[in-house]
This record gives structure tokens, C-alpha cells and sequence, in this order.
């Protein structure tokens, strides 16, 4: 399987706390990688590195052979890395809809001055972004409020906007982080096969950051453990189930 | 307190409170995205003013080292307006790359910029007294081309002055401010400058190209000043190269009336300080330059977040 993102030796600290260190971890075309890992693990810091938020001490990011390290978080995003946040942003401001359209911006092809001055071809190109994130957001079954401002959603439809909008990159990576967090387990059940499902349908590969193992175990081709920075552990999950490292730092009562 | 007066006073009031209103937008815009005021606005406000003179009169006064040299062409006042106001917008960018965007790049403090704005402002002036001289620069009166200079009618007997400069001022800065809040709220690119107006980080993360739209924005504020200083200069002529001082504060008074960051906010507060103004009774003339300030004391008294203004939240 080929590696359409890697991840090779990245370490970042931040004062004397070693956040990362030496993490290598690739995902390949496709596959639905778990990234595991106790509070301060260093998880999101390594999607902060990944998505250029913040830049590592040494290492290199690769997306799709390229090198990516250290490039502007827009221009890694334009290649096709998406993400979600542990803690939700939306524009809280602007309309569901505003939302999703403001990501697809990327794929625009006539300049920002066409549709300014208002150009026919700046409008069609506006009328297609358009209905293309309105499917976005029946998508995730949001579209019926696709004009109300994303401030008044309820917590677990903010984490499906910010899924929806993610996609509107036409990213070919997707990094979620804990996107199940404070759902009850009927919801991450639905979740759980939301992320199998766009998964599939935009052939995507997914890095998906997640508390709750068994979400993780059940979903996932292959999953990743850190722990104080250092990755303990990458496999299959029945062999991370069964991981002595893991156990011992990780999956303790869990097992 | 007759109804003549009362048109008049409303009638200058509206006109000088919608340029108030588009210089304002100025800082707002800048405020919106980076949460600091450009002090360099005031600056750029009489550098559109004199490049408007300049390219509409061809000449550049009696005692600046310009003094003699004359542009080959003059321009009708529309497109010389339109032009110093481009150039205007270049300088603001100017503004964003000397004094903002070195110090971002570093991570310094936002305070910072605060004064190498300053620090940019002086510079300007500085160079504005050097080129073109420290004298008054009064438009020509025939500067409208064949326009007559006011419109006069009568209310209940009395007479009522519109002179054509302030209907102008007024007409001008109405598509202004209409053209912006229409770029804002219906346009891509306006959409994309609100996502970066909120958070900037999750803004670049999805594939907006921050710094341009910085630049950007800083362009737009410049023409918004720049043009701003055009419309007052026409009207009240141009006090030399500290003329922006003044307005300058005004308009920081203006943006904190209505709402820090807000841009229906800055629109209200501009009219309101303008209308103030103009509703000063005429015995009390002297006591102009302190109501953009009387009235920002006592809107802050009851509402602290300004007229239109959101209570301050810590940005995360
Ligand atoms: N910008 C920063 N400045 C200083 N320390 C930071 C910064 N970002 C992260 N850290 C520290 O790095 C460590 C790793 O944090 P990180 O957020 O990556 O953990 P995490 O695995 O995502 O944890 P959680 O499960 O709680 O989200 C933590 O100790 C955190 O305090
Ligand atoms: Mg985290």
C-alpha cells in the first residue's frame, strides 16, 4: 500500500515538554488510521504539525510524496489535508451554509475579483459552490438550516458542520479530532459509521483521534498509540489489543 | 429652534456623518482581523487628500520641495478622487507591511504594532510637510466642474443651504458604505474576509490565504480613509499636513461609540457624532471638537461595549 501521508521523525517541544518525540507514522490511500493515546499525549499537537499550525523541531511531513513541512496551513490544506478541532470552530457568526463555503473557496478557479464584480462566470462558479455545499450539509443531515447561524446548533450537529466543511476542502487526507467527543454511545455508534461511510464514498483516508477504544478497535484498519510524545505502538488492532506497552501505559482496565 | 434649522442642522449633520462613517470603517476593517487600531489611519486620510488635490490641481503648493512642479495633466474630481483613493489603498497596504506584518512575523505582541503604526503615521506626515509644504490647500471653487455650488430652498419661510460639495460628500460615501456591506456579507471573497475576521488559524486551515487577505483589508481601509480625507478636504479644505490628526481621533471616537469591530456599529456612530455636531447650537461653536468625545463619554456610561458592540470576549 502506498503512503499518501507520512510522517517521518517528528519531534516538537514546547519549553522543556517534549510533546513529540521521533513519531513516525504514515496512512495509507484509503485506510482509517486510530491515533490513541492518554490526556497530553501529544495527539493534537501532532495534527498541529501536520496541518502546518505548528512547525515541528525536526522531521518531515509528506503528502502524496510531496514535501509539506513548514508550507503555510492554506497551502497544506489546498493539497488536501482537512481537519476538525478537539474543541469545535466554527464561525459562529456566519450561516451553516457560509460555513461550508468559505472551505471551498480552494477549488475556485476564476479569482475572487470575478465574483466581486459579479462576472457570469464568478456567479455560475458561486451557484455551483453553492449547491455542492448544500449537499455537503444533507450530507450530515444539516441542510434543512443551512441558512441559520452555526452558533445555534447543538454540540453534536456543530461536530457534524465541522465534518461537512472539512470536506468542502475535497480534501484526500481527513484528520478528525476525538469528532465523538461528548456524544452518548448511540451517537458514536452513528458516528462510527458516518466516518465508514464518507470514508468510502470520497475515497479518503482518515487519521481519526478517539478516546473511546472500542470506536476506534472496531473502525479502524490499523491504530497508532502515543504516550508522552513517544508512539508506543502502530498495527492492527487485534495486535494492539494485545501490545504489552499498551497495556501497561494505555489500555489498562480497557482491555 | 426653527424647522429650517432643524433641516439644515439634519442635513449637515447626515453628510458630514457618512464620511465619518466611511473613515471609520477604515480602522473597524483593520480592528475586525487583527484586534488593534492602525494608527497610521489618520495619516493615510491626509495623503489621499493630497494626492486627490494633486492629481485634480496638477500643482503642490508655494513651500515644500514640490513647490513649482506641475503634473503634465489634471484629472476631472471624480476619477482624481477614485485614483487618490487607489493610492491611498497602496499605502495602506505599505502601512501592513512596514509597520504590522514584520512584527507578526515574529509573534510580538499586537500592542507593538500599535506604535510602529505610530511610528509609520509620523513618517508620512513628516514626509507629506517636506514634499508638499505646511500650508492650508483649499480646492479650487470650480472643482465640481459646472455645478453649481449649493442648492438652496426653503423651509417655512426660511432658507436652507445644500451646498453641492456636502450632497457629495453624501452621495459618495452612501455607495461606499452600501458597496462594502455588500462585498461583506454577499461575496466570496467577503466570506472568506469575515472566516479570517473570527479566527485566522482555522481560517488558513481551510485554504484561506491569510496574509492577502490582511493585505487586502488593509487596502481597503486605506481607500476608505484616503477617500474620506478626498470628501472632508473638498469641503473644508485641507489644514495641512497634520489635517488627519483630528480626524483621526474623531474616527477612534467614532469606532468606540458604536462597537469596537463592529461595522454597522461604525456607520451609527459616524452619523451620530456628525449629527451631534451639527446640532450644536451655534453659540456653543467652539465647543465642536469635544462632542465626538461628550457623546462617547456618555453612550461608554450606559452601554460599555459601545452602541452596536458585542460585549469583549477573550479570543481563543
Ligand atoms: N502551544 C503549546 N504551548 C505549550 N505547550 C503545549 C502547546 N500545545 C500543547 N502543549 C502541551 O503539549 C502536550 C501535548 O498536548 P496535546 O494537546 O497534543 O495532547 P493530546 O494528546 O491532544 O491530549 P488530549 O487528549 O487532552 O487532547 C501537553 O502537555 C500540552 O500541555
Ligand atoms: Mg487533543
Amino acid at each position: 500500500m502506498s503512503a499518501i501521508l507520512s510522517a517521518e521523525k517528528i519531534t516538537r517541544s514546547f519549553g522543556g515538554l517534549l510533546a513529540l518525540s521521533d513519531v513516525s507514522l504514515e496512512v495509507g490511500e484509503g485506510e482509517l488510521v486510530g491515533l490513541i493515546g492518554p490526556n497530553g499525549a501529544g495527539k493534537t499537537t501532532f495534527f498541529n504539525v501536520l496541518t502546518g499550525l505548528t512547525r515541528p523541531d525536526a522531521g518531515q511531513v509528506r503528502l502524496c510524496g510531496q514535501d509539506i513541512t513548514g508550507l503555510r496551513p492554506d497551502r497544506i490544506a489546498a493539497l488536501g489535508l482537512a481537519r476538525t478541532f478537539q474543541n469545535i470552530r466554527l464561525f459562529g457568526n456566519m450561516s451553516l451554509l457560509d460555513n461550508v463555503l468559505v472551505a471551498g473557496q480552494v477549488h475556485a478557479r476564476c479569482g475572487l475579483m470575478a465574483g466581486l464584480v459579479g462576472l457570469p462566470s464568478g456567479r455560475r462558479e458561486e451557484r455551483t459552490a453553492r449547491t455542492r455545499a448544500i449537499e455537503l450539509l444533507s450530507l450530515v443531515g444539516l441542510a434543512d438550516h443551512a441558512l441559520a447561524p452555526a452558533g445555534s446548533l447543538s454540540y453534536g450537529d456543530r461536530r457534524r458542520l465541522e465534518i461537512a466543511r472539512a470536506l468542502a476542502l475535497g480534501p484526500k487526507v481527513l484528520l478528525l479530532d476525538e469528532p465523538a467527543a461528548g456524544m452518548n454511545p448511540a451517537e458514536k455508534q452513528g458516528l462510527a459509521e458516518f466516518i465508514l461511510g464518507i470514508k468510502k464514498a470520497f475515497g479518503l483516508a482518515v487519521l481519526l483521534i478517539e478516546h473511546h477504544v472500542p470506536l476506534v478497535m472496531g473502525i479502524c484498519d490499523r491504530v497508532a498509540v502515543l504516550d508522552f510524545g513517544q508512539l508506543l505502538a502502530v498495527g492492527r488492532p487485534e495486535d494492539i489489543r494485545k501490545d504489552r506497552a499498551v497495556i501497561s501505559a494505555y489500555l489498562g482496565g480497557t482491555a | 429652534m426653527t424647522p429650517a434649522w432643524f433641516i439644515q442642522s439634519l442635513l449637515n449633520g447626515l453628510s458630514i456623518g457618512s464620511v465619518y462613517a466611511v473613515f471609520a470603517l477604515g480602522y473597524t476593517l483593520v480592528f475586525s482581523i487583527l484586534g488593534i487600531i492602525n494608527f497610521a489611519h489618520g495619516a493615510v486620510f491626509t495623503l489621499g487628500a493630497y494626492l486627490t488635490y494633486a492629481l485634480a490641481v496638477g500643482s503642490f503648493g508655494l513651500n515644500g520641495l514640490l513647490a513649482g512642479v506641475s503634473l503634465p495633466f489634471t484629472l476631472p474630481f471624480f476619477p482624481a478622487l477614485l485614483l487618490g483613493g487607489f493610492l491611498a489603498g497602496l499605502a495602506g497596504m505599505a502601512v501592513e507591511r512596514l509597520a504590522f506584518r514584520p512584527l507578526r512575523r515574529r509573534g510580538a505582541d499586537a500592542l507593538l504594532a500599535l506604535v510602529s503604526s505610530l511610528g509609520v503615521a509620523l513618517i508620512l506626515v513628516n514626509l507629506i510637510q517636506y514634499l508638499a509644504g505646511a500650508e492650508i490647500y483649499a480646492f479650487p471653487a470650480d472643482v465640481f466642474g459646472g455645478l453649481p455650488p449649493a442648492v438652496i430652498f426653503r423651509v417655512a419661510g426660511k432658507p436652507v443651504a445644500v451646498r453641492t460639495a456636502q450632497i457629495i460628500l453624501f452621495a459618495v460615501s452612501l455607495i461606499m458604505l452600501a458597496g462594502l456591506m455588500w462585498a461583506i456579507s454577499r461575496t466570496r471573497a467577503g466570506k472568506a474576509l469575515r472566516a479570517v475576521a473570527e479566527n485566522t488559524d482555522t481560517a488558513a486551515l481551510l485554504g484561506i490565504n491569510v496574509n492577502l487577505f490582511i493585505l487586502g483589508t488593509f487596502f481597503l481601509s486605506g481607500v476608505l480613509g484616503g477617500m474620506a480625507g478626498t470628501l472632508i478636504g473638498t469641503s473644508y479644505g485641507i489644514s495641512g499636513p497634520y489635517f488627519g490628526v483630528a480626524y483621526g481621533l474623531k474616527g477612534l471616537a467614532v469606532i468606540v461609540l458604536g462597537g469596537l469591530g463592529s461595522i454597522p456599529g461604525a456607520v451609527l456612530g459616524g452619523l451620530v457624532i456628525g449629527l451631534g455636531e451639527a446640532f450644536l447650537p451655534a453659540d456653543m461653536s467652539s465647543w465642536k471638537e469635544a462632542v465626538p468625545f461628550v457623546l462617547l463619554f456618555a453612550v461608554l456610561l450606559i452601554r460599555p461595549q459601545g452602541l452596536l458592540g458585542e460585549r469583549m470576549e477573550q479570543k481563543v
